[in-house]
């Protein structure tokens, strides 16, 4: 999953990201490829911490070199969609696992990346909260057209998915499509 | 890039004041440390070696009694005679002037104030070998010692004390039972480590002798002031002076000497070595202090780093390049260094002055330390800042991520 979504460089094996080949990339140019390109969630959130929600999602797009008016109301606008108009000056401490990873999403979603690599984003959840996540997840997917690959152990959220891939012990089980 | 760079240091430093402070404050004890040490240590400097300029580097005082404070108590024991001074000036070529001296303590009045004062008489050569030079008015002449005018020169302490504003030359001051004319008034010299001296009254020895204590004795000189001439051996000086002095004071070889001589040279000489003794030490002393700080700064810098590779990890998974990262804490570093620099001169010069007021040496403003200070801690700052960043945003983002 790190090695897909650019985080780590494959020890050995050959990775095309529409037609570029990862592996040959240098350490700067997979920033840039996640810079436009990717969106990331993670199991463990990684927020800022003492850093406002809003700021949080701004991150990204603060590195687009984008303008500070333009950042404020695309980060609102992000945050709006994943259901937090109202925490945008709130801190990872002051939020709930889920509103942390909603701003997570958010924050993976306000650059309008083609993919979005979530790994186990449910995982620290209750089931409430995961069938929130997950909604919001397929309406990313559906209403925007944005390919999500996602990593679970639960069967649940597998069961939410276009096309399954069951991998055991490294090694690809198998690999369904659901209409 | 820059400017982006500098958004997010800022942010990022106002998002952790007290990691900041901790590392400002590192920073700034040791510059406002080493500052305060080494302006305070030049001043006491230049006061010391204003003192002994002041009491002339060649000066012998001859006392009578056998040493200098309590132990050398000039009870019971004979003073000078005026002609003791001539015979020390006529045998012993390295003397380059001798002035007898009578002191006397007497009460001065002028007008309606009066004061106690240290009445001085000697010779015109005693203002050359003490270095008196004159801020206005005359000074007494040969003349006026030959026939015991009724003149004096006053000290600018005495000035002040008695005249307060106004002119005292040409002013009449009562001295003891005496009444005298001010002709001179000599310019100020200040403390030197032994009273005011500029708390005096000096007059033509026979003045003193006729108007103010009656001739009782020859034996009435309580001092006498020698100037050896320049490159003179004073401790060759020293020898001849007191077998001369034995010899006429009827000494046996059991007896020990019963008048001493005190050498402002080899004060000078001790004076000077010891401050030097004293820069060194408050170099070394600064030295250290400049080292204390520096670990300080590496240790704030090297835990805020390590805390912080979390921080670096996300800014790297989200599409931060690494220079964009190290950018951003090289901003951070150079601006906490530099606001940490400022504030550390900042509070030293404020210390300096008012210390220096307190322990009474004279402030003065050494450009280069103040330079070197700031220099050292900026480029710890920095460097200690940096080098850790830079070894964290050359991991992988996920291995950066995973680092608690």
């Amino acid at each position: 999953m790190n090695v897909l979504g650019c985080l780590d460089t494959p020890t050995s094996g050959h990775y095309q990201y529409e037609g570029i080949a990862v592996e040959t990339l240098d350490a700067d140019q997979r920033s840039l490829l996640r810079r436009y390109a990717l969106g990331f969630i993670f199991q463990g959130f990684n927020l800022l911490a003492r850093t406002s929600a809003l700021e949080n999602v701004e991150l990204p797009l603060l590195y687009r070199g984008m303008s500070r008016k333009d950042r404020h109301e695309k980060a609102a606008a992000a945050l709006t969609a994943v259901g937090l108009p109202t925490k945008l000056s709130s801190t990872p401490g002051e939020l709930s696992g889920g509103q942390q990873q909603r701003v997570a999403i958010a924050r993976a979603i306000v650059t309008e990346p083609s993919t979005l690599f979530a790994d186990e984003p449910t995982g620290n959840l209750d089931s409430v909260t995961t069938r929130d996540i997950i909604e919001i997840l397929t309406r990313l997917n559906v209403d925007r057209g944005i390919t999500v690959l996602m990593v679970t152990h639960d069967e649940n959220v597998a069961a939410c998915a276009k096309r399954r891939v069951v991998i055991k012990d490294g090694l690809v089980e198998s690999d369904s499509t659901s209409p | 890039m820059i400017w982006n760079a500098f958004a997010i240091a800022v942010r990022e430093i106002g998002r952790n004041l007290t990691r900041a402070f901790l590392t400002v404050l590192g920073i700034f004890i040791g510059v406002a440390s080493i500052i305060t040490m080494v302006t305070l240590g030049e001043g006491a400097t230049l006061a010391v070696k204003a003192q002994i300029s002041s009491l002339g580097s060649n000066l012998l005082t001859l006392r009578p009694g056998a040493g200098f404070g309590q132990r050398g108590s000039s009870a019971g024991v004979p003073s000078f005679t005026e002609r003791d001074a001539e015979t020390l000036g006529e045998q012993i070529a390295s003397i380059a002037a001798i002035a007898p001296v009578r002191t006397a303590s007497l009460s001065t009045i002028y007008l309606g104030n009066a004061r106690a004062s240290t009445i001085t008489g000697t010779t015109p050569i005693y203002f050359q070998i003490n270095k008196w030079s004159l801020a206005e008015g005359r000074l007494f002449t040969e003349a006026d010692v030959r026939s015991g005018s009724a003149v004096c020169v006053i000290g600018n302490t005495v000035r002040v004390e008695l005249f307060g504003a106004e002119n005292p030359i040409g002013a009449s001051i009562r001295i003891g039972r005496a009444s005298f004319e001010v002709i001179g008034l000599l310019a100020t010299k200040g403390q030197a480590g032994m009273g005011d001296q500029d708390d005096t009254i000096i007059m033509p020895l026979s003045s003193l002798q006729r108007r103010l204590i009656g001739k009782t004795s020859s034996h009435d000189i309580n001092q006498i002031s020698i100037s050896a001439v320049e490159g003179t051996d004073s401790l060759e000086l020293i020898a001849e002076i007191t077998q001369i002095m034995r010899q006429r004071r009827n000494l046996q070889s059991n007896q020990d000497n019963d008048f001493n001589i005190f050498d402002t040279r080899q004060i000078a000489e001790t004076l000077g070595s010891t401050t030097q003794l004293m820069t060194m030490l408050l170099a070394a002393v600064a030295g250290v202090s400049l080292l204390v700080g520096g670990i300080g700064i590496m240790n704030i810098m090297l835990v805020s780093v390590t805390e912080r590779t979390h921080e670096i990890g996300i800014r790297l998974a989200i599409g931060a390049t690494a220079s964009e990262v190290l950018l951003q804490f090289l901003v951070e570093a150079v601006t906490l260094s530099c606001i940490g620099g400022i504030v550390g001169i900042l509070i030293a010069l404020g210390l300096c002055y008012g210390l220096a007021q307190v322990i009474k040496v004279p402030f003065n403003f050494n450009t280069q330390i103040n330079v070197i200070a700031f220099a050292f801690s900026a480029v710890v700052g920095v460097l200690f800042g940096y080098t850790p960043a830079r070894r964290a945003a050359r991991l992988n983002p996920i291995d950066a991520l995973r680092h608690e």
